[in-house]
């Protein structure tokens, strides 16, 4: 623990202290803010000309609202931490600032660490900020302080897992431009490529079989679990758990519930999915710290 | 000895950078690193700097093996590129306190040290500034306080004061001395030769990733002036002495302008003076002056570096 502050900490404290001089976090922070609180008191205005309509709460439309803030927070998250990111470490080398930190007691990890937890903070800063939107549907109720925190956990997840991915790109590019650039293709392939890669393996196993030969759920089993890296299943997931009473997800899908499954709704796909963006955060940290450690480095 | 180095290795695919460098430093020196674009200096210094790893050879620093990554060898190397890189919105002191935090020194001790550097580097009152509105001068002085801030033994620069103009650089010496004197080892490479001449006390020549002379500064000069031509100033029996010199056996190339005569000469000392004797008996001759041409660090480093045949290996 005292190597983990005196190591990480003067990154994430020189990090946050730069990134909160600049309008930038301001600006950040009341746009995203603005758009949360739009969406919420819109649909808020919708919910009491109803009940004046029909005399009574519509509480699934409450529950929508509460789906539709937290839903727009995610994809604002996955959009942001890229632009948070993607510059931390090729605008080190863009600057000639990364040989003197690597000369430095620091480690190639405690700089990828420090970097990657003042994105989190800013993350935090966020979701903090979108408590007093959040916390309209308890005017009538239907979510638990719980259910706030499991949804403040995945965002969490999300922001370390995309993050990780962008401080990769950041590693190993040595302009910002192509690090941000790869970094949102990155994101675009997590929330959307997964999906496509799942139509294209089903497709390919339709031209193989036989004619007469139906492809199975069980044959697109193993490959759905590409799905537990795709953020956008994960808050689908979450969501549905939340909220109940929903359709299967099933509904969603064109190709007979061979890619979204059922088992997608389940708190077990929950888990599993964080753990699996988890790991792949580990790793994709791993990798930046082995990019930027200048005895791995290609002369 | 606070650094030696022994048959270091580099290369890059088929380009050798490093080729067997050997060097040795004494603790207290303040050595200059001196080469010709691509000899290997900044090569040599990143490795030092544990930036790169050499193919082969053995690294010491204050006695200890250096392997590559140990941090605590780190703590004795302060490290000045040659250019400055910048952070938007720090200031003075938070630059430095980040820097020393990242050497685990905090609070007030770092405020204490980094308050001290400033001093040092003539920067003291600048605290509260922001490193990007300092001139290019300045920002090279905060460099140098940065690479001492956790009081490292070995101070290595790559051509710091490139860039910096004639006033600026003088001052920049200046510091770097002073920085010397209270018990800095500092290794400095630069290719502008005059401000090493002015303050190292020992100067390493690379070429092609060796090291082709070594020695003190007075030492050097010596070695090398051996090889200049002998000029002299004669005032009577000009004609005479100049057919002496021309039948002289180590005398070749010789020019006359006015009274002054210029000869390559390839004998040593005692040589020199018995061609004087001979002038002064043989021919007559009344020399107002007589010794060999006084060679600058600049034309020292172009007689090296600038034709092989002509390279003189002087190590330790």
């Amino acid at each position: 623990m005292m190597r983990f502050v005196s190591h990480v900490f003067p990154i994430y404290q020189k990090e946050t202290m730069t990134s909160s001089r600049t309008t930038r976090l301001t600006v950040i922070v009341m746009i995203f803010n603005l758009i949360l609180a739009l969406i919420g008191l819109l649909q808020l205005q919708l919910i009491v000309r109803d009940s004046g309509y029909y005399g009574d709460t519509p509480y699934a439309s409450l529950l929508q609202m509460y789906t539709l803030v937290a839903a727009f927070e995610a994809a604002f998250i996955l959009f942001i931490v890229p632009a948070l990111t993607a510059g931390s470490i090729s605008g080190e080398r863009e600057r000639q600032t990364l040989d003197i930190l690597l000369c430095t007691r620091l480690r190639p990890a405690d700089i990828v660490v420090g970097k990657l937890l003042s994105c989190l903070s800013t993350a935090f800063v966020l979701m903090l900020s979108s408590l007093p939107v959040l916390t309209l549907v308890y005017i009538y109720g239907g979510i638990s302080v719980w259910d706030l925190a499991v949804l403040f956990g995945c965002l969490t997840v999300t922001t370390l897992f995309i993050g990780s991915i962008s401080t990769l790109f950041s590693a190993l590019m040595k302009r910002t431009t192509m690090a941000t650039v790869l970094s949102y293709l990155s994101v675009i392939f997590v929330t959307v490529g997964t999906y496509l890669v799942l139509v294209m393996v089903l497709n390919i196993y339709n031209v193989l079989t036989p004619n007469g030969v139906v492809v199975t759920g069980e044959t697109m089993a193993p490959w759905n679990n590409l799905l537990l890296i795709n953020p956008a299943i994960t808050f689908y997931s979450l969501f549905s758990q939340q909220i109940g009473g929903t359709e299967s997800i099933s509904m969603l899908n064109w190709y007979n519930g061979y890619i979204f499954t059922d088992r997608m709704l389940t708190p077990d796909w929950l888990l599993l999915s964080c753990a699996a963006q988890l790991a792949l955060s580990v790793l994709f940290i791993w990798l930046a710290a082995y990019a930027i450690n200048p005895l791995h480095r290609k002369s | 000895m606070m650094l030696k180095i022994c048959n270091l290795k580099k290369s890059y695919g088929k380009i050798r950078a490093l080729r067997d460098l050997n060097l040795e430093i004494e603790d207290g020196e303040l050595f200059g690193f001196v080469g010709p674009n691509g000899a290997g200096k900044t090569t040599t210094i990143r490795i030092l700097t544990g930036l790169l790893r050499a193919d082969s050879g053995t690294v010491e620093i204050d006695g200890q093996p250096m392997r590559c990554g140990d941090g605590k060898l780190k703590e004795k190397i302060g490290y000045v590129p040659d250019f400055f890189g910048v952070y938007d919105n720090v200031r003075v002191s938070e630059y430095l306190e980040f820097y020393a935090s990242a050497y685990g020194i905090t609070g007030l001790v770092a405020r204490r040290r980094y308050m001290e550097l400033l001093d040092m580097v003539g920067l003291g009152g600048r605290e509260d500034h922001y490193v990007d509105s300092l001139s290019r001068g300045m920002k090279q002085r905060l460099g140098v306080a940065r690479a001492l801030v956790h009081n490292p033994r070995l101070l290595i620069l790559d051509e710091p004061a490139a860039g910096l103009d004639p006033r600026t650089r003088q001052d920049f010496i200046q510091m770097l001395k002073e920085i010397n004197k209270c018990g800095k080892t500092i290794l400095i490479s630069s290719h502008i030769l005059s401000e090493l001449g002015e303050m190292c006390t020992d100067i390493g020549i690379i070429e092609e990733g060796a090291m082709v002379l070594r020695g003190s500064l007075v030492d050097i000069l010596a070695m090398v002036n051996t090889s200049n031509p002998l000029e002299m100033r004669i005032y009577k029996n000009l004609p005479e002495a100049v057919a002496l010199l021309r039948r002289h056996p180590l005398v070749h190339n010789v020019t006359i302008d006015g009274n002054q005569v210029v000869a390559g000469f390839s004998g040593g000392q005692m040589d020199e003076a018995r061609l004087l004797g001979q002038l002064v008996t043989e021919a007559g001759a009344l020399v107002g002056s007589f010794g060999r041409r006084q060679g600058g660090l600049e034309s020292v480093f172009m007689q090296i570096t600038g034709s092989k045949e002509e390279k003189v290996v002087a190590q330790g």
